[in-house]
Order: structure tokens, then C-alpha cells, then sequence
């Protein structure tokens, strides 16, 4: 018995000195840490939008900033992912007031493409293409006939990847580039994104829009520990896209869990479902409560929707 | 003491002889700056934790020495991670998930295990440097084969310098991309292998 106390103490002893250890090293690099990576995203932004007077705000954190020459917005710069040939091509894209594109600029970091050939999309040569380029010219020159862009030799995958990256992501954020956003809840950068449209009607007030050619709707479901909000637009039967309310827009489940619904990925597992599939989408696992909370949520407004309507 | 250092530099080299922690050795050779950021780390740890486990070897209870090697060895890993990220940020990109593995490459804990737990801090710390600069030397040579073949540079640092040019533009264009991807690792690891086993039976 003396033995085991023994043993056990020094093993205790050894961790809480490693604990401390640890905790003090922690504290320590995380502001050089954190110093580094916001330095290198305000790089970054400048390259996407090489101009010395602007400054850059965050819409949506490593996704979204608009660019502000004193108190005008002047164009914006984001960031979309589109799956390439082994890994996820992620392009900055900075896009002026006229929706022309300033520049691109793909960071080699987190890329994992083949070395020699679709890493090439890292180059200037292929990046400098982009520069001045409208959403309609934005593919390459064998899959578009106004397309600009030259692919690279060996490498179409990642090549399309790249170009549908920042065609798409243009087409998905450049309803911010109007200006006048309207303020308020958390939903309303959400909704112009999923409305496609900056003027939407307001059918039911906070609760159901009419955009040009489908319906938005705001419906909630009882999660795990809270209500969780889901912004879904459709056409027809069909689930476009949907938002679900993030943690910063005041989603309360539990962190780690439950708000990892709130997630690019997860909320396109949902984008062009027809709504009677909706069950039959993979839920994530340990937080099964908030994502069949989603799919409440979905369920129940297509119902008033269809409800309201008749 | 001389003796362990250079007996851990050749007799014992973890990946020609021992063929342990070929993991690491394999993934991040790509170039040769890589290969001496990883040989960096793992001296590191290695002399540290064969150090501290060297120092408290004689109260470090027998059944429970793996735990306590392994709480230890994290720490220093952990440490190495934390500092990567903050001063070579560059650096603990390129080698991504390798650093933090260092704590299961079982060339550290073999240290621990078959080393320092049974000899006093002077040697085990002579070993950790032996051991730790030989597993260097050879991803650097790794590195290097590695990387003057497929990229047809040497020595380049991501940010830093392009790197020296060893056969000019044109093979660089055309350079034998194989080399950089996972085959050439175990190309080049072969090549080393068979090298030393050659001299050493020749001598």
C-alpha cells in the first residue's frame, strides 16, 4: 500500500510539473503566435488588394473583409475553398467596387497538391491571370468560351479547382460590394448571401423573405441546450443553402460540440437537398441533439412556408 | 563518454542501424532545411528527456516508467511545438503534424527505455546529442538528395533564400518530381542504407 502511494504521488508530481511547465511556455508564445498569423492575414489582404491607404474589416472571420478607403468601401476581399486534387485550394481574392478582381493570391500554407504540378498554382504566372477579370471570364479557356484563364499543363484538376474557387466565391459575396447592408440581427449578412440579391421582400416580418427567384426563411429547432437558428433558402422543394447561426451570432450549445453544426462544411452537406431527404443527412458525430435541431428547424419552417402560402 | 557520443552518431544511428523513427525520416525529407528543422527538434527532446529521466531514474517506479517517459517526453515536445509556431513559423508549417508525433517516435522512447533510465545524466545526455545528431545528419542527407533531384536546388528556405541552383534552369523545369513525392523517400532511404552498409563492410 506504502508502495502505491508512493508510485502514484511521483507520476502526480511529474505532471503537475509538466502542467506548469507547459502552461508558462503557453502563455508565452501564444501573443507571438497569434502576432504572427495576424500579421501574415494583413499580408495577405494587401496582396489580394495592393493599396497602401485602405484598411480591412472583418465580416466573417477567414472568409469575408471588406476594404475601406477613409469611410467608403472601396471593394472587398474573401476567401472560398473548392476541393482540388488531393487537398483543399483556398484562393484570396480581392475584388474592387466595379466586381473586377484586384488580384488572387493562393498561400501555400495547409496546401497539399502534387509538388511540381498542381502545386504550380502557387505561381505568379497563374495567379496574375486573374487580375482584372469579371465573373463571366473567370474559367479556364477549354471549359468557357469567354474564359481567360490558361490551365496548367498536367495539372486541369487543380487548375479548375482554383478558377471555379474564385468564380464561385465571387458570385456568392458580391452582393457586399452595394454597400448599404441592412443592420441588426445576426442573420442579415446571411441573408443577402443566401438571397443572392441585396433587395429582398420581406413577406413575414423576421421570419420569411421573397428573393428574385426563391424564398428565404429564418426557422429555429430546440437544440440541446438552446434554440438554433437556421437560415435556409429554396426553390421549389429544393434546399439552395443553408446558414446556421454560429456561436459569434449567439448560438448557445455546447462549445466544441454542438456549435460545430455552425460550419462550412456541415451547412453544405445541405445544399441542393430535396426537402423530403432532409433526414437522410449525415449528422456530425457528438453533436447528433444540434443537428437534428438543424433539421427540425428546416422541417418545420418548409412547413409554414407552405402553410403561409396556400 | 566520447565513446557513447560517437556510438550514437554511427553505431547506433536511429534510422541506418536501428531503423527506428523512419516515420519523420520518410515525410518531412523533402528538402534539406526540413530535414535539419526536424533533426533540430528531436535533438531537443531527446536530450532533455534523457536527462530528466536519467536524474530521476532512481524514483521512477518500475511499473509505472512508461506513463511517466511518456508525460515527460510530451512536455519537451509540446515545448518544441509551442516554439516552432511562435519564432520559425515557416518552418512548423512545412513539418505540420510531424513535430507534435515526435512523442511517439519510438526512437525516444527507446532512448528512455533502453538508455537513460539504466545510466547517470552525463552519458544519457552524451547519448541523447549522439543519437539525436546522427538521426539529424541523415534526414539532411535525405534532404539533400531528395531535393537537389527533385527541385534541382539545395538548401532552400521557405521566405528566406530560393537556394543555391546545383543544375541550372532547365532541369529545375523538369526536375524528377518522383524524388520530392513519398517514393523518393524510401529511394533515397535505400540509397543511404545500402551506402553505409557498403562502408562499413569494406572497412
Amino acid at each position: 500500500m506504502k508502495n502505491k502511494i508512493r508510485e502514484v504521488s511521483v507520476l502526480f508530481i511529474v505532471a503537475i510539473v509538466s502542467a506548469f511547465l507547459l502552461s508558462f511556455v503557453y502563455k508565452n508564445t501564444k501573443p507571438v503566435i497569434e502576432e504572427y498569423a495576424s500579421k501574415t492575414l494583413n499580408e495577405n489582404l494587401l496582396k489580394a488588394f495592393p493599396d497602401s491607404q485602405v484598411h480591412f474589416e472583418t465580416v466573417k472571420n477567414d472568409t469575408l473583409w471588406k476594404v475601406y478607403k477613409g469611410e467608403a468601401i472601396v471593394g472587398i476581399v474573401f476567401r472560398n475553398g473548392r476541393r482540388g486534387y488531393s487537398s483543399l485550394i483556398r484562393p484570396i481574392v480581392g475584388v474592387d467596387s466595379a466586381g473586377r478582381v484586384v488580384k488572387i493570391l493562393i498561400p501555400k500554407e495547409g496546401l497539399a497538391e502534387t509538388p511540381g504540378l498542381g502545386m504550380k498554382v502557387t505561381e505568379g504566372w497563374f495567379q496574375e491571370q486573374f487580375s482584372g477579370l469579371t465573373l463571366g471570364e473567370i474559367w479556364l479557356r477549354g471549359d468557357n468560351e469567354n474564359g481567360k484563364i490558361d490551365g496548367i499543363t498536367a495539372a486541369t484538376i487543380s487548375s479548375r479547382a482554383a478558377t471555379a474557387a474564385v468564380r464561385e466565391g465571387l458570385e456568392k459575396f458580391k452582393c457586399y460590394l452595394q454597400g448599404g447592408v441592412i443592420e441588426g440581427e445576426w442573420y442579415v449578412d446571411d441573408l443577402i448571401q443566401l438571397s443572392g440579391v441585396e433587395d429582398v421582400e420581406e413577406l413575414i416580418e423576421d421570419r420569411l423573405w421573397k428573393a428574385k427567384d426563391r424564398f428565404v426563411y429564418l426557422s429555429y429547432g430546440e437544440g440541446f441546450i438552446s434554440q438554433v437558428g437556421v437560415l435556409v433558402s429554396i426553390w421549389k422543394d429544393t434546399v439552395l443553402a443553408i446558414h446556421i447561426q454560429c456561436p459569434e451570432e449567439g448560438m448557445e450549445e455546447t462549445p466544441g460540440y454542438g456549435t460545430m453544426v455552425a460550419s462550412i462544411e456541415f451547412e453544405s452537406r445541405f445544399d441542393n437537398v430535396y426537402i423530403g431527404d432532409i433526414d437522410e443527412v449525415d449528422a456530425l458525430s457528438g453533436a447528433t441533439m444540434t443537428c437534428e435541431a438543424v433539421k427540425k428547424a428546416i422541417k418545420s419552417g418548409y412547413e409554414e412556408l407552405m402553410g403561409g402560402s396556400e | 563518454m566520447k565513446q557513447t557520443f560517437l556510438d550514437g552518431i554511427i553505431k547506433n544511428n536511429m534510422v541506418l542501424v536501428l531503423a527506428i523513427g523512419l516515420c519523420p525520416a520518410l515525410a518531412v525529407t523533402t528538402s534539406a532545411y526540413n530535414g535539419i528543422g526536424m533533426g533540430m527538434a528531436v535533438i531537443f527532446v531527446l536530450v532533455f528527456s534523457n536527462l530528466l529521466i536519467s536524474l530521476l531514474r532512481n524514483i521512477i517506479p518500475k511499473n509505472l516508467r512508461i506513463p511517466i517517459f511518456i508525460v515527460i517526453i510530451s512536455t519537451f515536445v509540446t515545448i518544441v511545438d509551442y516554439t516552432m509556431q511562435a519564432y520559425v513559423p515557416p518552418l512548423s508549417r512545412q513539418l505540420g503534424v510531424f513535430v507534435p508525433l515526435i512523442v511517439v517516435n519510438c526512437g525516444i522512447l527507446g532512448r528512455a527505455e533502453g538508455y537513460s533510465y539504466k545510466h547517470p545524466p552525463h552519458y544519457s545526455v552524451m547519448d541523447g546529442l549522439g543519437i539525436g545528431l546522427g538521426f539529424t545528419i541523415i534526414l539532411f542527407l535525405m534532404g539533400t538528395i531528395r531535393e537537389i533531384l527533385g527541385q534541382g536546388v539545395w538548401l532552400s528556405i521557405p521566405g528566406v533564400f530560393p537556394g543555391f541552383q546545383v543544375f541550372g534552369e532547365a532541369f529545375t523545369n523538369s526536375s524528377v518530381i518522383l524524388m520530392i513525392l513519398p517514393p523518393g523517400g524510401f529511394l533515397a532511404i535505400a540509397l543511404l542504407m545500402g551506402l553505409f552498409n557498403h562502408i562499413r563492410m569494406h572497412k
